[in-house]
């Protein structure tokens, strides 16, 4: 072999390992969905115990709708960045998240509800696709 | 920083599944459809060179039934990661560049 095969050999690698990291890419509006489920979680502590079961239920079966979504648009599956580049992101979800649930449980007032709801959805819908982009970042510095 | 030997490996310099060793090493698991699309072969010429590389215990192959078809997937194992990242190095090495095996 020589070195222009090996070049060769180098850049066949790099296009693959671009075409995989494109096509890691989480589908447009995954993550305001996944907001969505768990704002439904969150005014679901704030309403009546009627209401509420109603409310739990709508935010699990998105959460599986934004799961099966995720699976047929994207052709990989990786750990999540968690702990490199970029992946304050996925941590200030996941406080936003945890945070809203655990103050609208405390207060357990509909407006209180709604509004931690509607934050999570903001928060989500702009820092997931931050986040997912982080992902792609570390997954095309892989050798 | 690890170090990783160079070592030139015949079976994964074959251009396609030199390809699907890239793709691998670049997340846990990939779709067979995304294999496909980056190799740019049929699909049995895939599952061939699929096959090579899972006789020589570098790809794990699962199946998971998904909108009443199955969905097949691919890992690379340990030693497929090993052996790759070696023959990685071993380019490198060739082209003259450092062996950084982390990237």
């Amino acid at each position: 072999m020589n070195v222009n095969e090996a070049k060769g050999a180098l850049d066949s690698i790099s296009e693959a390992r671009n075409a995989t990291v494109a096509a890691s890419k989480a589908p447009p509006g995954y993550y305001s969905l996944l907001g969505l489920a768990i704002a439904m979680v969150i005014v679901s502590f704030s309403v009546s115990k009627g209401l509420s079961w109603a409310f739990l239920a709508a935010g699990a079966v998105l959460v599986v709708v934004a799961i099966l979504w995720y699976e047929r648009s994207v052709k990989t599956w990786s750990w999540g960045n968690l702990l490199g580049k970029g992946s304050g992101w996925f941590w200030l979800m996941t406080v936003v998240g945890l945070g809203s649930i655990v103050s609208s449980v405390i207060v357990r007032e509909p407006w209180f509800g709604i509004a931690a709801g509607l934050v999570t959805v903001a928060v989500w819908s702009v820092v997931g696709p931050l986040w997912d982009r982080a992902y792609r970042a570390q997954l095309g510095a892989k050798e | 920083m690890s170090v990783v030997e160079p070592e030139f490996n015949e079976v994964i310099h074959a251009p396609n599944r030199l390809k699907i060793c890239a793709v691998l090493n670049t997340v846990e698991q990939a779709e067979f459809a995304l294999l496909r699309e980056v190799t740019e072969v049929s699909e049995s010429a895939l599952s061939k060179q699929v096959k090579v590389l899972e006789d020589e215990g570098y790809v794990v192959i699962t199946k998971r039934p998904r909108d009443g078809r199955v969905r097949t997937w691919a890992t690379l194992s340990p030693d497929g990661r090993r052996a790759y990242r070696r023959h990685v190095s071993a380019l490198k090495e060739m082209v003259g560049e450092m062996a950084d095996p982390s990237g």
